[in-house]
């Protein structure tokens, strides 16, 4: 048997294995892609759980208006993301962190003690360390 | 023939549909406790492991409350600092306080457990809405205080803890690590080795993370260009992020020296690494105290790894496993 009678006989099952390997790949790159991760934010006030928003089903960007310990503050919601857009605290830490959407990454206004958490469903392997003690 | 092919075919396809399947859903929790936000992961997704570790840090955080009343029949803190009378604590408790007891002699006056008129001082000033430094003779009153040990001291018998002299606790610098250290059991009886204990930013508990070489990354928010990989470890972190105020040009953090009484921060990023939460949350506030060639000196005393950084140079030693970024 040639090389080409060969390749001739096994054409179909080529195409069939070469099918599944190109599937395979294809998923494969797929899933390795570090996609926006679906995320609850809760929102603690001293030391009570305020709210619990579950960022994923948020379709539009929208503000919410609380009472942090000594002032008003807002609160930017959009898909997967959470901001606190105005607080009342000196610092502005809070405000500066901006819209975050990663579960390993809380934001804190420590003057007016709000605390907003972020979970998802994807294993967190990375914390960022910074003091953020009252 | 085809026999081979539908083989070929299975076995393609096998690896696609394993891929595919997944374990438990990792979960976390977070709670307001120690006057910051504690987080804990557990990527394996078991939620009995966290309610149990935070029903512990829970209890906990009414022992370390110095701001508040305790509840009937607990004795915390706030317990100790308000009476010279003998107080009967938690065995738990106590055994935190002889810790601290012990660790001036260890840091060369770097840490001391009676720092509390001390910092309370600063933080009147540096939380003010326009930041001030205390007066000169305040800060001398209150290092004074705390360097006549004569008259102030923490005598501890078995659980009985009786505070002498106007010296009041602070366990700022070492009980959240500390605690950490006390729930780390919690995680091992579980059988739970992929799990993250985030106490504050300041305090963390490392498991072994189940994917890849089995590390956690950590990044520092005042650092950007170096970051660490640990696994089965904590890690003590202090910082001026988040807690600082410039007056007159110079940076003031939360962090004071019991031995100046000055709040002057002398580094921007210290960090203790080793298996006891506990001593690395408390050595990362004298790291940060002390610069950089006595941080080495101590931390290779203690068997830590450590970082250090002062706003121009990052050294490190004793193993920390140090990446750049």
């Amino acid at each position: 048997m040639t090389v080409k009678d060969f390749f001739r006989r096994h054409a179909y099952d080529f195409l069939a294995v070469s099918s599944v390997l190109v599937l395979s790949s294809a998923a494969l790159v797929y899933y390795a892609i570090p996609k926006r991760e679906d995320l609850i934010a809760s929102v603690f006030v001293e030391k009570s759980l305020l709210a619990t928003y579950d960022l994923s089903k948020e379709t539009t960007e929208r503000t919410i208006e609380i009472e942090g310990k000594f002032t008003p503050m807002t609160l930017g919601i959009k898909k997967n993301a959470i901001a606190v857009l105005e607080s009342g605290c000196k610092s502005q830490y809070c405000v500066h962190q901006g819209y975050v959407s990663a579960a390993n990454h809380p934001i804190v206004c420590a003057y007016n003690e709000v605390y907003i958490a972020l979970s998802g469903k994807e294993p967190v392997n990375s914390v960022v360390a910074g003091v953020m003690v009252l | 023939m085809r026999k081979k092919t539908r083989f070929s075919l299975l076995s393609a396809v096998v690896p696609f549909l394993c891929s595919c399947a997944s374990g438990a859903s990792p979960l976390s929790e977070s709670k307001v406790l120690f006057d910051t936000l504690v987080t804990g992961y557990s990527n394996s997704g078991n939620s009995a492991c966290l309610d149990e570790v935070f029903a512990e840090l829970t209890e906990w955080d009414q022992w370390l409350d110095a701001f508040h009343v305790p509840p009937a029949g607990v004795a915390s803190i706030y317990t100790i600092n308000h009476t010279n009378e003998p107080v009967t604590v938690s065995a738990p408790l106590a055994e935190l306080l002889f810790f601290m007891n012990s660790l001036p002699s260890q840091t060369e006056g770097l840490f001391n457990p009676l720092i509390g008129n001390l910092t309370a001082l600063w933080k009147e000033g540096l939380a003010a809405s326009t930041p001030f430094v205390p007066e000169q003779t305040a800060i001398d009153a209150a290092v004074a205080e705390i360097a006549d040990t004569e008259h102030n001291f923490l005598e501890i018998n078995g659980n009985t803890v009786t505070r002498h002299g106007s010296a009041t606790l602070d366990v700022g610098a070492v009980g959240k690590g500390w605690v950490l250290r006390e729930v780390q059991h919690v995680f091992d009886d579980y059988v739970e080795p992929d799990y993250l204990l985030d106490g504050g930013s300041s305090s963390f508990l490392f498991g072994e993370y189940g994917k890849g070489d089995g590390t956690y990354t950590v990044t520092f928010s005042d650092l950007a260009t170096k970051g660490l990989k640990l696994q089965k470890t904590a890690l003590g972190v202090s910082s001026i992020s988040e807690q600082n105020a410039v007056i007159n040009g110079v940076t003031y953090s939360h962090l004071v020296n019991p031995l100046t009484g000055s709040a002057a921060a002398p580094a921007v990023m210290a960090s203790a690494i080793g298996i006891d939460a506990g001593l690395c949350d408390a050595m990362s506030t004298v790291f940060f105290l002390a610069g950089a060639e006595k941080t080495k000196a101590i931390a290779t005393k203690m068997g830590l790894g450590y970082v250090y950084y002062d706003g121009t140079s990052f050294v490190s030693g004793n193993g920390a496993p140090v990446y750049d970024r």
